[in-house]
């Protein structure tokens, strides 16, 4: 009772020291968090790559001169050149980003589409959410639309335009994609060709990464030469990429400046994200250990001012066991309020939508009563050493 | 009440900044006792109040208190002591200066268990003895220095101990306060019990049963008045 009446003391007497070192807790926890929700998105992105089934296809031809990391040079070719070069391959598919605009209310102003020719289509399979991957029965006038995860339901029927390819379609929403949908897309990233440039993830979750794909063949007037630069090519083979036909070519059309199959693409990506987690592991272990050294002294400061308040009542008849009850007590408030002010915080970001944060789970709250421990430990023991080493005269002439 | 033997304290041992405080000093106090000590500055006084006190540890020597030999206790034993037998007035009077008045004086209370009510009564009856009881809701800082002192003393007295220590309790004084302060202890030593001033002052010394003299760690001359 006693305890809890001076560790409450300790607490409000302060309030607003404590309320810093709280809130100084609370941004650590923070930090923490995003380190790991950073280091745990990458992980989730290697996981939601792993090979699902066995291709028959995926060959990706990149923009003309291109340099990859290897430094080969890749010459874009056309399609007859590539189904004479390997008498095995089947069809050529093609993937071409598209952006559009709409007027829409319930999209965004602006989104890309990616426009398919018909082996692509064929090609790809996509779990559906609603309606179907088939697009076949859109309204008179209206090319099938498979959209990604979003809150626009099949049977919508979406007008958009694109005024530099003269375009002007109306889509017909014929299905949903679940989530995560993977399309098929050129790369933004320059010379680094991985699996993001050819199996992009796709999490159905900001309006503004609403996509769909359509067949481009329905469309009349599409000029896909118009814009070939943007066509990234897939070759289609009888034989799945496991098959002795298909190692056979490996070398050949690698020298073509093809990618490999999604296995080996995999690996790139395994190196690209490992080198990436290399790169930022000194900086994170940085800032953990800067941060960890800040709340340890600020928790030390703390406890150090209070020393003489500790002298104090020992003098007044408290034992050394009730003295470190009563800091217990204390920091158990300031955990209290950490926790509660990063509820409310969490709560907030949930209602805002404030996507940097929105990997802050309840099961964050761990690693904030882990902080918690950490700074209890800490004080513990430096107080212990400090009633050890001092006598009570000592402590409470620092007063 | 205090029996004292051969009693060494060196203060920063082994080092060039070594200060031998107290060595060899004897002192009895009886039960009932009011002495004053008296010595130069740096002769230990204060050396010798905080020992008694339990607030400061000593080399070597025999210090038993209320029957009891204080090295032999843990710190649970020490600590009860330090609640029910010892009531000590530092000299810088040790007091939690952003808390009230109140805040303080309850201290021994709570640490021995005292139920609310009978805190407040308590702290009520030690507050009117040092006359604070108008300003027990005032916060420290606000108070003067003589104010300070009594409640400090109300401090000491509040769990009602067998001894009283005080170092000093008229330094900052002017001599009315000083003389006030002094027939409060007086009153209080009235009903039993033992109370050990550190002075410098000889009208304050003058308040006491007899004064103890020491110099350089060492009784010079104990005076019976
Ligand atoms: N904490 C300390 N560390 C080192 N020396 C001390 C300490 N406290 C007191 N002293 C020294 O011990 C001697 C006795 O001090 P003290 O008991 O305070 O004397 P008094 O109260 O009689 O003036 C002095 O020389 C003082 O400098
Ligand atoms: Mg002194």
């Amino acid at each position: 009772m006693t305890s809890f009446k001076l560790g409450f003391r300790l607490f409000s007497q302060n309030s607003f020291i404590n309320s810093l070192l709280a809130l100084e807790l609370l941004l650590v926890f923070l930090l923490c968090a995003s380190l790991t929700a950073t280091i745990s998105f990458l992980i989730q992105a290697q996981k939601d790559l792993s090979p699902t089934q066995k291709q028959k296809f995926v060959y990706y031809m990149p923009n003309t001169n291109r340099t990859i990391r290897d430094g080969n040079t890749f010459v874009k070719q056309k399609d007859e050149v590539l189904l004479n070069k390997y008498p095995e391959l089947i069809s050529v598919g093609h993937a071409i980003p598209v952006s559009f605009e709409t007027d829409a209310e319930a999209l965004p102003n602006r989104f890309t589409f990616r426009a398919y020719n018909t082996e692509m289509i064929n090609g790809v399979k996509t779990k559906m959410k609603d309606g179907s991957w088939f697009m076949h029965d859109a309204p008179e006038g209206c090319i099938p639309l498979v959209v990604t995860d979003s809150n626009i339901p099949v049977g919508t029927i979406i007008n958009a335009y694109n005024r530099k390819l003269s375009l002007e379609i109306s889509f017909y929403v014929t299905g949903i994609a679940k989530s995560p949908f993977y399309y098929y897309d050129s790369g933004r990233s320059g010379d680094r060709l991985g699996s993001n440039d050819i199996l992009e993830l796709y999490k159905a979750k900001e309006s503004s990464d609403f996509t769909g794909v359509f067949n481009y063949e329905q469309v009349k007037g599409f000029d896909y030469e118009k814009i070939d630069m943007t066509v990234n090519r897939y070759l289609y083979f009888e034989y799945e990429t496991d098959s002795d036909v298909y190692s056979s070519y490996k070398e050949e059309l690698k020298f073509d400046g093809f990618i490999a199959d999604s296995a080996s693409i995999r690996e790139v990506d395994y190196e690209f994200y490992i080198t990436t987690l290399k790169n930022e592991l000194p900086e994170i272990l940085c800032l953990f250990i800067i941060s960890m050294v800040g709340l340890m002294s600020i928790a030390i400061m703390n406890i150090s001012r209070m020393i003489p308040t500790f002298g104090i009542y020992a003098v007044c008849g408290c034992s050394k066991k009730t003295n470190l009850r009563i800091i217990s007590v204390y920091l158990a408030i300031i955990t209290a309020v950490s926790l509660s002010a990063s509820f409310v915080f969490m709560i907030l970001c949930k209602k805002l939508d404030f996507e940097y944060f929105s990997a802050i789970t309840v099961s964050n709250f761990y690693a904030l009563l882990g902080l918690s421990v950490f700074i209890y430990i800490v004080t513990m023991i430096f107080v212990i050493l400090r009633f050890k080493k001092n006598s009570l005269r000592k402590m409470i002439s620092d007063n | 009440m205090i029996k004292i033997d051969g009693l060494f304290k060196t203060y920063n041992k082994g080092k060039a900044n070594q200060v031998n405080a107290l060595s060899d000093f004897n002192i009895s106090v009886y039960e009932g006792d009011f002495v004053a000590i008296m010595g130069p500055s740096g002769a230990g006084k204060s050396t010798l109040l905080h020992i008694i006190g339990c607030v400061e540890d000593f080399d070597s020597g025999d210090v038993v208190i209320d029957g009891k030999k204080i090295d032999e206790l843990n710190d649970t034993e020490l600590s009860k002591f330090r609640n029910k037998t010892i009531g000590t007035v530092f000299q810088d009077f040790a007091l939690m200066n952003d808390c009230t008045v109140l805040d303080n004086v309850e201290l021994p209370l709570l640490f021995s268990g005292v139920k609310r009510k009978k805190r407040m009564q308590l702290c009520d009856k030690a507050l009117n003895m040092v006359g604070m009881s108008e300003l027990k809701r005032r916060n420290v800082l606000e108070l003067s220095g003589g104010q300070r002192q009594r409640v400090a003393i109300a401090r000491a007295i509040v769990n009602s101990p067998k001894i009283i220590l005080a170092d000093e309790p008229t330094g900052a004084l002017d001599s009315i306060t000083s003389k006030q302060i002094m027939n409060m202890l007086k009153k209080i030593n009235e009903n039993a019990v033992t109370v050990i001033v550190v002075t410098h002052e000889r009208e304050i010394a003058e308040f006491c049963k007899r004064t103890i003299i020491i110099s350089d760690g060492k009784t010079v001359s104990n005076v019976r008045a």
